[in-house]
């Protein structure tokens, strides 16, 4: 149940930052899963995979979505600057797991805090 | 201990943050690039996006409806200029703003704050920035401004276009950024007139610099007076003209007595300068032809136009369609300034190719001492003005370059840049450039032109870069003038280095506009200019710099032959590809290669050149085989004579002049290698040549043209390939009408049917948006390559409710 709930936090933490990004910074997110960890008292290991998994879980639907509606024109490109191939997926996967990263430890930091004070 | 994981939890957190939040090396921020919310997913255009916008602002006057069609070309519907100039600088933006920018940027030498002081071993510091500082395009824009302000009409422009750009980038959030400023971790800035200056003076720079002058000088001391006139010649016996051959002139105006001669001419000690800077691409011309309705099958002129320009993505051009109760204007802008630059009203049309006239020459500058502070002038010590470049570098301190200013210009070139010697020595650039000119008032009045009269003062104040502007009406005029302010030049003035302690070395005056080559509704019933010379030596004043030939000979025998010609003629001539060179050429190497002395696969290769029809079709191996043997037996040729001892690079003499001197006289002095003992006749240079080419084409696996050749339309940032386009199987080179070569040719393609409706066919390599994620990046790069058009579609004032529109912006007075 924690970590459904500090997964699902995160997850409208991330998509909020999404809807508000004119005004708000790329990292905000992570603030986003930070909050969501301190709001859940868990293992550190748990928090992080809460936090991973929601940031991810959002960054990769939105990524898709992104794709797809521009039918692979642009993460085509973007995949062969980076020099991974031509298969746009692999961007949203990269994206997922960049975001995640973050998220992960981002949330285990608010777990930490929680439980440290 | 609780603490120990809170602090690793933060630290790896925060760290993280902020790693992906920095350019690491080449890498953009990782996390921030890679984000749905500010990364490049946010330029991922949905293809069935909708560019419908409903645009309040207090700058506007009235209302302003935007059409975009299909191919998302806007049909601005305004009712004054000052809402034209707005919308215009609104959608540039909108749609092309990085280019904008980036290219300004390049042109005021402040690369260095995006890329940092060097890129892998380039030292963009030098080789870019202190270079256009130093060469005064900042100074020259400068300049332009002054007297740009003084035109009402063009300050009102500029002021509007300046706050349409900034009114988009105002409702701009960084999230939105075009992705190039994403890769490059950096924000776009506020636009002003100095940055549409700024593009005026790096078209300037691409289309009228000519930096061969130390070069020539390195070869003049190689080979001499003599040599050099022979391999310099004023005039080619295939020359073709723009202005007929034996035309007589009635001039106001005679050329000045020079003020020394080749022969005396004062060039520097040998072994004193070498530079090796990037120049424009020599053939930045074009081609642009009118023919009369006297030749056409519906009576009325077709004025078709191609200019050549790097090949690059986004285009150059932007086009669209500006309409207001005074005039209705349709043809290419460049995002960067206001006005149509190339293209048509309800009356007239006009196009333009470049003039190719030398107006950058170079002094040497005497100093008195090492602190540069005086230079000697006419016998008297003068004193140096100062001008400060601060160049800001990004994560390093400024660079402040002081350049020196005199008489003459800036000191481009002395101790501190570009000179490796160690005597100090030190040139100015004399840049016609740098005097104030008002460019946009030609085009701004060329876009309301109704008649010849209206073209004429239009271009009359165009100052720079020399253009051929040819026009046609509606009415059956068809014209042509080579304009610019001239200097008057005595013969080979400006080709080499010049004294610049002398004030007799200067410019001595204008040519007096009037005086200007032109042609007004001639009895050949067509103009056409191909960056050839404009006249044969009838015009007495020295016109300097590099002319083209070939492209003349083959679009005026064409136009010659051609009657009731109609535009699709016109789609066939601009695309046409055939080889007049290597007609001329050919037979000369077919007469002079010993087919005994041949390696097998020269043998193959000969039989291909024996059988080829002289087109550069994009699947002919002959014209792959020909350009490859004749590069090899003009290198060869030359190399010997040319090559200095100390390597310091010379100019190399044209085509054509190799071709007509071994036409003439098969033992050319040139032939024979100096550096062997033996003497080499032309019958074993062009063996050799060939069987040189075939052992490097023995690796090549497709020697058809176009796979060889393999044109590209390159993203303005070379590197990032997956943004070009490559391997476009496209026909056509240099010295073709068709003059595609890897990545640089036709840039636009227009042809204009005078008619009561005006039909007009258009096509360019790229798409109307900048932006590589979206769909309308490169659309149009397929049909031109493939030689297409398509018609462009002049919108009137009730087309609102067309099925052509498939987008309306809306603008209005807040």
């Amino acid at each position: 149940m924690k970590f459904v709930a500090s997964f699902v936090l995160t997850a409208l933490f991330t998509y909020a930052t999404f809807l508000f990004s004119q005004a708000l910074p790329w990292w905000a997110f992570a603030v986003g899963a930070f909050v969501a960890g301190v709001s859940v008292s868990q293992k550190a290991f748990v928090a992080w995979l809460a936090g991973f998994a929601g940031v991810a879980l959002v960054w990769l639907v939105l990524t898709y979505m992104a794709n797809d509606a521009n039918e692979g024109v642009l993460a085509k490109r973007m995949v062969q600057v980076f020099k991974m191939g031509t298969s746009p997926v692999v961007m949203v996967l990269m994206s997922a797991l960049v975001g995640g990263l973050v998220g992960g430890f981002a949330c285990m930091t608010g777990t930490a805090l929680r439980r440290r004070v | 201990m609780r603490v120990v994981p809170l602090l690793i939890a933060s630290v790896a957190t925060v760290g993280l943050i902020v790693a992906m939040n920095s350019s690491i090396g080449p890498l953009p921020p990782l996390g921030k690039i890679l984000s749905p919310s500010h990364g490049f997913w946010k330029n991922a255009e949905p293809v069935d996006m909708s560019y419908a916008l409903d645009i309040k602002s207090d700058m506007l006057q009235d209302k302003v409806e935007v059409y975009l069609d299909e191919r998302v070309v806007p049909h601005i519907f305004a009712q004054n200029d000052h809402d034209v100039a707005f919308v215009q600088g609104y959608l540039h933006a909108r749609f092309r703003l990085w280019q904008m920018e980036f290219q300004t940027h390049a042109a005021a030498g402040r690369l260095c704050e995006i890329f940092g002081e060097k890129v892998g071993e380039n030292s963009v510091l030098e080789l870019r920035d202190r270079k256009f500082r130093r060469m005064g395009m900042v100074y020259g824009a400068e300049q332009a401004l002054t007297k740009m302000k003084d035109d009402p009409e063009v300050e009102a422009a500029m002021n509007a276009y300046t706050a349409g750009v900034n009114a988009y980038l105002e409702q701009l959030s960084a999230d939105n950024y075009p992705v190039e400023y994403k890769l490059l971790n950096y924000a776009p800035e506020k636009w002003t007139n100095l940055k549409t200056a700024l593009f005026l003076k790096y078209m300037s720079y691409d289309l009228a610099a000519d930096l061969d002058d130390f070069e020539t000088t390195n070869l003049f001391q190689q080979v001499g007076a003599a040599n050099y006139k022979l391999m310099f010649p004023v005039n080619h016996d295939s020359l073709d003209p723009i202005l007929p051959k034996g035309t007589p002139f009635a001039l106001s105006s005679t050329p000045p007595v020079a003020a020394t001669t080749l022969d005396s001419m004062h060039t520097p000690a040998a072994g004193s300068v070498a530079y090796q800077l990037e120049k424009p691409d020599p053939d930045n011309g074009s081609n642009n032809w009118v023919v009369a309705g006297s030749k056409t099958q519906s009576g009325r002129p077709i004025l078709c136009n191609d200019p050549h320009l790097g090949l690059n993505l986004p285009s150059l051009w932007f086009e669209m369609q500006v309409h207001t109760p005074s005039y209705n204007a349709y043809g290419v802008s460049f995002p960067g300034t206001p006005a149509v630059i190339i293209g048509f009203n309800d009356s007239i049309s006009w196009g333009v190719t470049n003039a190719m006239r030398d107006v950058m020459d170079f002094y040497e500058v005497q100093f008195k001492d090492s602190t540069m502070n005086e230079y000697l002038y006419n016998g008297v010590w003068e004193k140096t003005k100062w001008r400060q470049e601060t160049i800001r570098i990004r994560g390093k301190a400024d660079y402040v370059d002081k350049i020196a200013m005199t008489h003459w210009g800036p000191v481009m070139f002395d101790a501190t840049y570009g000179s490796t010697a160690s005597d100090g020595r030190a040139y100015a650039i004399r840049w016609k450039a740098h005097d104030p000119s008002n460019e946009l008032h030609t085009f701004y009045r060329l876009n309301r032109a109704k008649n010849y009269s209206d073209y004429l003062d239009a271009i009359s104040t165009f100052s720079c870069p020399g253009q051929n502007f040819i026009f046609a009406s509606k009415s059956n005029d068809i014209a042509w003038w080579q304009q610019a302010d001239f200097p008057a030049k005595w013969r080979y003035q400006g080709d080499l280095l010049m004294n610049g302690t002398d004030s007799t070395n200067k410019w001595l005056f204008q040519i007096p506009q009037p005086d200007n080559i032109h042609m007004l509704n001639p009895e050949q019933g067509f103009v056409a200019t191909a960056n050839q010379l404009p006249a044969d030596t009838l015009y007495p004043f020295y016109l300097g710099g590099r002319h083209d030939m070939y492209r003349g000979v083959i679009i005026n025998r064409k136009l010659r032959a051609m009657n009731g010609i109609t535009p699709m003629d016109m789609q066939a001539m601009q695309t046409d590809n055939y080889n007049v060179f290597a007609e001329m050429a050919r037979p000369l190497l077919l007469n002079y290669v010993q087919e005994e002395k041949l390696e097998s696969y020269a043998k193959l290769l000969l039989d291909d050149v024996r059988r080829w029809n002289l087109r550069a079709d994009p699947d002919e191996k002959g014209q792959t085989i020909f350009t490859g043997w004749w590069r090899a037996l003009s290198d060869t040729i030359w190399k010997d004579n040319l090559v200095r001892p100390d390597k310091k690079p010379v100019v190399w003499p044209q085509d054509p002049t190799l071709l007509e001197a071994l036409l003439r006289d098969s033992a050319f002095y040139a032939v024979d290698n100096i550096a062997t003992p033996q003497k080499e006749t032309l019958l074993e240079m062009v063996t050799a040549s060939l069987n040189h080419t075939a052992e490097k084409l023995k690796t090549v696996p497709n020697l058809a043209w176009g796979a060889y050749k393999a044109t590209r339309v390159n993203h303005l940032l070379k590197t990032i390939t997956p943004f070009s386009r490559l391997n476009l199987n496209v026909g056509g080179g240099d010295k073709i009408i068709n003059a595609t070569k890897e990545d640089h040719g036709p840039s636009w393609r227009m042809i204009v049917h005078m008619t009561n409706e005006t039909e007009a066919y258009i096509v360019y390599p790229g798409g109307q948006s900048g932006n590589p994620g979206s769909k309308y990046y490169d659309t149009f790069v397929e049909s031109w390559a493939k030689g297409q058009y398509y018609k462009a579609w002049l919108m009137k004032s009730g087309d609102g409710q067309s099925d052509k529109v498939k987008w309306k912006m809306t603008f209005s007075k807040s």
